[in-house]
């Protein structure tokens, strides 16, 4: 297994080079250049060219892309716009705060999309295989923000249970039972999608393992259903819901930006879709390039636990 | 039971699709207001206002009006970057995949470095870096999903090229043109016209997310995920004008989620179901 | 039924029936079926694909599966009604009472549960040993089973083993809580020969050691002979004969018991002997024909077949038989069967001119491993082999898995690369004709095992013998139709199929449509792939004679690729035995199977299990040692040798090469010669039938 890793790990660097070199490549297909971006339309030419040589847009792109890796590695990510701070500043302070939201929402969506999965595979066909399928229909057909738009309207404006919008209340806000009255629609909201694919996918996964040759074997030796269900279904079910997971984490991600923009939650989404409005591109290419490399990492620590829950993976 | 579910679901989401691709077609006669008609003295008007079927937006337009002219946008967003990208894609993933060696790596490992940017991350880079507007979400759109149908055909075409009737015809003597034409594109063509209708039902979705973003089509062009993100504005005075357009997106994705799966399992009972 | 007298039961079946689907469209495949066992008694149930045996069983233990309900009847075991057991008391049923070893070990195990962790759950769980007691005793049971270092092995994973240890562990397995029956669903179908025969011994040790009766399921009648106490011949979900081992192999009385004993060619009979297939197709489970189900492939079916349903009535002895005419067959001799006798080969017909010859061919593939995908070994699929098949002459190509007789075939139609070697294709260089798509597959073709995937699904018949005759210009327009008719008819199919997809065909009809194909180009040469495996008996007997018809007609020459040696024995006209790569021994048919010179020759042979429960529970098996050698990493000298009783010094070093002891006979072994060898092989002669 350990083989495997150090493998794994590898594989993932040239992934790193590649989107680095991808996110540099976003400034190259801006209409004009990022002097121009920069500088607004009423810029002289003259300070156009002169940022131009600051930037070193006149160079090849080659040392144009050996620089912006140069500025990387020392934690250079340039100027953001809106925030009139370093970009590598901005991202820093709202990371935690994105991360909160990420993490609750998969693991949410996890173990509920884990046990709606479990809970349906054991009655395939009935009523409420049904129910299932039609909520993953509606679930992942519903654009999220409209999701979280409903929800603020539901539990906000009307029933007034829950507060919509920031991390704390601006009046005797503060402490933890604060932050999580704070936290259960943009987590709701995250979870949604993740959860019924999560849910579907465990299942499918299931209703493959229990037909199989094995749970028939353990059946046939007289073991009690739940240790046919624990111990011989659910973990050989696993493997593809682990990968399934794994792919959701991005989806979170990147769903961050809509959700903190619909619910004003201070994190990197949030500062994205300022970022948008204001065509800050520098804070556009940081953001996009942390969220990437976040994901790579987190399929690196999946594919890792796939590892070792699949015994089998180490002849490959 | 299996088949007539998948039935149901195929006639129900064509039903659901025909019905949208009407409204689009003959919104000019259907609109009973000019979508992009303002009118401060009718702001924020409930539904069923005599009228005002859906009610009226934060200008007084009529909100079904726009809705109608809305549904071209929508169904052209999701369309027309399926079909480039499943061209553009299709023919790298059969080549690659049929050819194998060196080429496939390479495009294989750029494939995984657009897959290493989560969900819209990467449309929203370059639908930003481009600059908003309609062109630059259909370019955003089509960039990053060329590299899911890239690798979905090079999947079915790996798994073919196992197949023992494809050794056959290599035995018969068939040129490599009528083996890849005949023999492989035939039969996988099934999954990926599925996997192309899923994925523009996922589009709806994607196209309604940058929109709301700011990066698709300007004001006042009449569309639904702009309807939806200035609408929020007013959520507690006029829900109507924010959840009604979210309403149709949802309308327009099920319709393409209900034929892409009705599809899977009438194309292929066998075929495994519940792909992410 | 039928049982000694005085024994009380252990497992009593009575009027079971098992169907599918819902009320509204039941599908039933099992039918009434009734049957008792005796403790510590065999019962072998055969039957073909579709004959409801697996299903009878899965229904006495009430594991079947989603959708299969049991419509009526009763289970009893020790007099105890199992069908209405409340599920917790089934479950004590289930490893104490009955044990279930299913057919393909790899998938019966789970892949994510160390051995010893899934041998000793019951242990703990159900018998409520502690863990460290219950892993000794998994210990002893693997031991027990005859798997080397028995304690190491329990923290393997079961992909980490072969697939007859597999075997070995799920037998393991089933025997932890000493059951009172134990059902052996195809125990052995998915392995080797060799292998096959340790695994039914094992199984028939165990059940007199632990006083288990056994219920063994096969489509094999040879794998049941030897172990079977008394045997039940099942078809369309019904038994149709049952009766003592000796009595229903020596004395068939229902016809379709003779024509399976008859369709299928036995070692321990003569090889010009024809197969007499049973004519027909097996019925459709869903719309049996009505009366007896088999009336419609019966060559004595009266008036009353067609109506009526035959009783499984007594017929003489402890005989039970659903025949109407079962009471004349049980006086007169047997059931006679279908078909006429005709010898097999009457030598080559056109006088070879030209021949295929392979000279020291070897296939190699690179194994990459690491990041980088760098090669970092090669498998040795084929090391060295030389053939030569004289033309309109069939080569029997025999060899287990992993022998590199499958990739032999290929490499002689360019579909495997070779590494090295020549080969000559009717005095042509195959080196220049290789890449020509206008010459090679004219000259050779390839029909290959799986009927269900050689042919392309989205394609009719039709057009795709079509498509062969145009690409090679084989044919005008107009003149298409006409030529793909005559080639259905000439594998003697109907012209209607043409207009008819794969999958609306049956095996042997897709395997005939597969042999039309290769033959719409006139090729001289066919390799034919495990043509046979994948049918059920009564089919692949029709098959085999259709391949002899042709190559009489058309003076084709073969290289018949098999596991199974009977079926190669009775097409073939010289043989060549394969192991780790290599040929071991080419003969002509008669002499390699009656004075085999290669001690793996004779340890296979050996292992062929005979439809005849005297001749096998006579035989003494000469079984190789270990298993068939990594072709990633052969061992030096014979590949043989770590098996090989006989192996000396020299074995170990030194690679025999094939050497020629009377003339056509070669074999590549250095100890041939020897007394030792000679003696030994001569002294467990195998019953194989010579010329009459």
């Amino acid at each position: 297994m350990m083989s495997f890793v150090v493998r794994r790990l590898f594989q993932t660097v040239p992934v790193i080079l590649g989107v680095t070199l991808v996110t540099f490549l976003l400034t190259q297909i801006l209409p004009g250049d990022l002097a121009d971006v920069l500088l607004g339309p009423a810029a002289t030419e003259e300070s156009r060219q002169q940022l131009r040589a600051a930037l070193g847009l006149d160079r090849s792109l080659l040392v144009q892309y050996a620089t912006y890796m140069s500025h990387l590695l020392s934690g250079d990510l340039g100027q953001s716009l809106v925030f009139a701070q370093p970009v590598a500043t901005v991202l820093a302070s709202r990371l935690a705060n994105t991360a909160l939201l990420a993490v609750s929402a998969i693991i949410l969506a996890s173990a509920v999309g884990i046990a709606i999965g479990t809970f349906v595979a054991l009655k395939p066909d009935s009523f409420r295989d049904y129910g299932l399928t039609t909520a993953v229909l509606f679930l992942n057909s519903m654009p999220p923000f409209w999701l979280g738009l409903i929800l603020i309207l539901v539990f906000g404006l009307e029933l007034r249970w829950l507060p919509v919008s920031g991390m704390d209340s601006a009046v005797g806000g503060g402490g933890l039972g604060d932050l999580a009255a704070h936290m259960v629609l943009p987590t709701l909201t995250l979870a949604a999608w993740s959860l019924a694919v999560i849910a579907r996918m465990t299942r499918s996964a299931l209703l493959d393992v229990i037909n199989s040759d094995f749970v028939r074997t353990a059946r046939s030796r007289g073991l009690s259903e739940a240790r046919v269900i624990l111990r011989h279904t659910l973990p050989n079910a696993m493997p593809p819901v682990i990968t399934v997971i794994g792919l959701q984490a991005g989806f979170l991600l990147s769903g961050a930006v809509l959700t903190e923009t619909v619910f004003s939650w201070p994190g990197i989404g949030l500062a994205m879709y300022q970022g948008i409005s204001a065509r800050d591109i520098p804070f556009i290419q940081g953001g996009i390039l942390l969220l990437a490399l976040m994901f790579v990492l987190v399929n690196f620590l999946v594919d890792a636990l796939y590892a070792y829950v699949n015994p089998k993976i180490e002849l490959q | 039971m299996q088949r007539l579910s998948s039935n149901t679901a195929f006639v129900a989401g064509i039903l659901l699709l025909a019905g949208i691709l009407a409204a689009a077609l003959f919104a000019d006669a259907l609109a009973p207001h000019d979508p992009l008609l303002a009118n401060p003295s009718v702001r924020h008007l409930r539904p069923f206002t005599p009228g005002h079927l859906l009610g009226t937006d934060e200008l007084g337009r009529d909100i079904a009006s726009r809705l109608l002219f809305g549904a071209r946008l929508a169904l052209l967003v999701a369309v027309v970057p399926t079909l480039i990208a499943l061209a553009v894609g299709g023919l790298i993933g059969l080549a690659v995949g049929y050819a194998g060696g060196a080429w496939d790596s390479v495009v294989m490992r750029v494939f995984d470095v657009m897959f290493a940017f989560p969900g819209i991350l990467l449309a929203l880079g370059i639908g930003a870096a481009l600059g908003p507007g309609l062109g630059s979400m259909i370019i955003a759109m089509v960039v990053v999903t060329i590299p899911a149908f890239g690798r979905v055909v090079r999947g079915s075409v790996l798994a073919a090229k196992e197949e023992q009737y494809v050794e056959a015809a290599r035995a018969l003597g068939y040129s490599h043109w009528r083996v890849a034409m005949v023999h492989i594109l035939p039969n996988v063509l099934g999954p990926i016209v599925v996997y192309a209708t899923l994925q523009t039902g996922r589009n709806v979705i994607l196209a309604a997310s940058l929109s709301f973003l700011g990066l698709g089509p300007q004001p006042p062009t009449p569309d639904w995920g702009q309807m939806l993100s200035t609408g929020r504005t007013a959520l507690a005075i006029a829900a109507h004008v924010a959840t009604i357009p979210g309403l149709a997106i949802m309308l327009l994705a099920i319709g393409f989620n209900l034929l892409g799966d009705g599809a899977r399992d009438l194309l292929d009972p066998r075929m495994k179901r519940d792909q992410p | 039924m039928t049982m000694a007298p005085g024994r009380k039961p252990l497992l009593d079946v009575r009027g079971l029936s098992v169907a599918y689907g819902g009320p509204a469209r039941q599908t039933h495949v099992v039918r009434d079926v009734s049957f008792s066992l005796g403790a510590g008694e065999a019962l072998g149930v055969v039957g073909e694909s579709g004959s409801g045996k697996t299903q009878t069983m899965l229904a006495v233990l009430r594991l079947l599966p989603r959708g299969g309900t049991v419509t009526a009847g009763s289970v009893r075991l020790d007099g105890c009604e199992l069908l209405t057991l409340p599920a917790g008391e089934m479950r004590h049923v289930r490893g104490r009472g009955i044990a279930f070893v299913s057919q393909d070990a790899l998938s019966a195990l789970n892949p994510a549960m160390t051995v010893g962790a899934q041998i000793a759950e019951p242990l703990i769980f159900n018998e409520g040993m502690e863990e460290a007691a219950a892993l000794a005793r998994s210990a002893e049971l693997l031991d027990h089973v005859g798997i080397p270092g028995a304690k190491a092995r329990l923290s393997s994973y079961p992909h980490q083993l072969s697939g007859g240890m597999r075997q070995r562990v799920l037998i393991a397995m089933a025997i932890s809580c000493r059951p009172k029956l134990l059902i052996a669903d195809e125990p052995t179908t998915a392995l080797d020969v060799t292998i096959q025969a340790q695994i039914l011994r094992l199984i028939d040790d165990l059940r007199r050691e632990l006083n288990m009766a056994l219920v063994l399921i096969s489509h094999d009648l040879g794998v049941v002979a030897g172990v079977a106490d008394r045997v039940a011949i099942m078809y369309a979900g019904r038994i149709v004969e049952t009766a003592s081992a000796g009595a229903v192999f020596g004395h068939p009385v229902h016809p379709y018991t003779s024509a399976l004993l008859a369709a299928k060619p036995r070692l321990d009979r003569p090889a010009e002997r024809a197969l007499r297939p049973i004519p027909g197709l097996p019925p459709d489970p869903a719309q049996p024909p009505p009366g007896c189900a088999f009336h419609p492939r019966c060559v004595h079916r009266i008036a009353r077949c067609a109506e009526e349903l035959p009783p499984l009535s007594p017929a003489g002895g402890d005989r039970l038989a659903a025949c109407w005419l079962a009471g004349e067959f049980a006086e007169s001799k047997a059931a006679a069967v279908n078909g006429t006798e005709s010898n097999t080969h009457a030598g080559p017909v056109i006088a070879g001119t030209g021949e295929i010859a392979v000279e020291d061919l070897s296939v190699r593939f690179p194994v990459r491993t690491g990041v980088l995908r760098r090669v970092t070994g090669t498998v040795r699929a084929v090391d060295g082999v030389s053939l030569s098949i004289p033309r309109g002459e069939t080569l029997g190509l025999v060899g287990e898995s992993g022998s590199g007789k499958t990739t032999t075939g290929r490499a002689l139609l360019g579909l495997a690369p070779m590494a090295d070697g020549r080969i000559r294709y009717f005095g042509r260089d195959f080196a220049e004709i290789k890449n020509d798509p206008g010459v090679l597959p004219r000259l050779g073709q390839m029909v290959f095992q799986d009927p269900y995937g050689s042919l392309n699904p989205r394609m009719t018949v039709g057009a795709a013998l079509g498509e062969v005759l145009s690409v090679h210009g084989l044919a005008r327009e107009t003149g298409v139709a006409a030529r793909v008719n005559a080639l259905l008819d000439s594998v003697g199919l109907r012209s209607e199929i043409a207009l008819k997809h794969p999958h609306e065909l049956s095996g042997g009809q897709r395997q005939r449509i597969a042999i039309a194909r290769a033959l719409a180009i006139e090729p001289r040469f066919i390799v034919c792939d495990e043509v046979v495996s994948a049918l059920d008996v009564s089919i692949q007997g029709q098959i085999v004679n259709l391949l002899m018809e042709l190559q009489r007609e058309r003076g084709l020459t073969y290289l018949f690729i098999s596991h199974d040696l009977s079926v190669v024995r009775h097409i073939s006209h010289r043989i060549a035995v394969m192991y780790g790569g290599k040929v071991m021994e080419t003969a002509p048919r008669n002499r390699l199977f009656t004075a085999p010179r290669h001690p793996y020759t004779h340890a296979l042979l050996s292992a062929v299990p005979v439809a005849d429960p005297k001749i096998e529970r006579g035989r003494v098996r000469v079984e190789p040692r270990g298993e068939p050698p990594d072709p990633a990493d052969p061992p030096p000298g014979c590949r043989f040798h770590r098996s090989c009783r006989f192996a000396v010094e020299r074995c170990k070093t030194e690679t025999p090469r094939l050497e020629r002891t009377d003339d056509d006979h070669l074999v590549a072994c250095h100890r041939w010669a020897s007394d030792e060898v000679q003696t030994a092989l001569t002294a467990t002669a195998i019953p194989v039938g010579e010329r009459p």
